[in-house]
């Protein structure tokens, strides 16, 4: 659970319905493979996660 | 004493976090900066002898150090039962976190806003990195 610590507390979001259903796809997959540690935004993983997004959106424009 | 809640999510998840502070904060601490007058309400969180009140979720989450929507989405069902929590959800919405909003921040930019999908592919990698 090393990755919940630290984030600073605030009034709850209620933004679900404005995000695309991509987007919850997403989100709720995070969620479940980080068997909801809520994982905190680092470089490496932002690295690795636009490393990912470059080889999706470029298949998706193929 | 009996342990209604002690196979809860929310259980689970606050037995976690006290685990992973408890060297420099005590069960005292903790307490209070809960909002609770009776520091044996830790322990008996800890115990699932009791559940984690809705209005107590976000004094809860400063105290665990967490962010409250995080803590709101396991207490929900632990407070008014699965199917509830889902309806609930289903109406106003799954709170998102503060990391959540970032990593959606994050693949919106970094797919300049194309709105990808989350493929077969993208899965694999995405539990490379979020993983276990």
């Amino acid at each position: 659970m090393s990755d919940t610590p630290f984030t600073t507390p605030r009034h709850m979001v209620p933004n679900w319905e404005n995000l695309t259903a991509n987007e919850r796809g997403w989100i709720e997959f995070i969620r479940i493979i980080s068997g909801g540690r809520d994982p905190r935004i680092t470089t490496e993983r932002v690295r690795a996660l636009r490393e990912l997004l470059d080889t999706v959106v470029s298949s998706d424009q193929r | 004493m009996t342990h209604p809640h002690k196979d809860t999510a929310a259980t689970k998840f606050i037995n976690a976090r006290i685990n992973e502070i408890s060297h420099r904060k005590s069960q005292q601490e903790m307490a209070r900066e809960a909002g609770f007058k009776n520091s044996n309400m830790i322990t008996l969180l800890k115990l699932g002898s009791t559940k984690l009140a809705l209005d107590r979720v976000p004094g809860m989450a400063k105290a665990l150090e967490v962010d409250p929507a995080l803590l709101m989405r396991v207490t929900l069902e632990q407070s008014v039962g699965t199917t509830a929590a889902a309806a609930l959800i289903e109406c106003f919405g799954s709170p998102v976190t503060e990391n959540e909003q970032g990593w959606l921040d994050e693949l919106r930019d970094a797919s300049d806003n194309s709105d990808p999908r989350l493929a077969g592919r993208a899965r694999t990698a995405l539990r490379g990195i979020f993983g276990k």
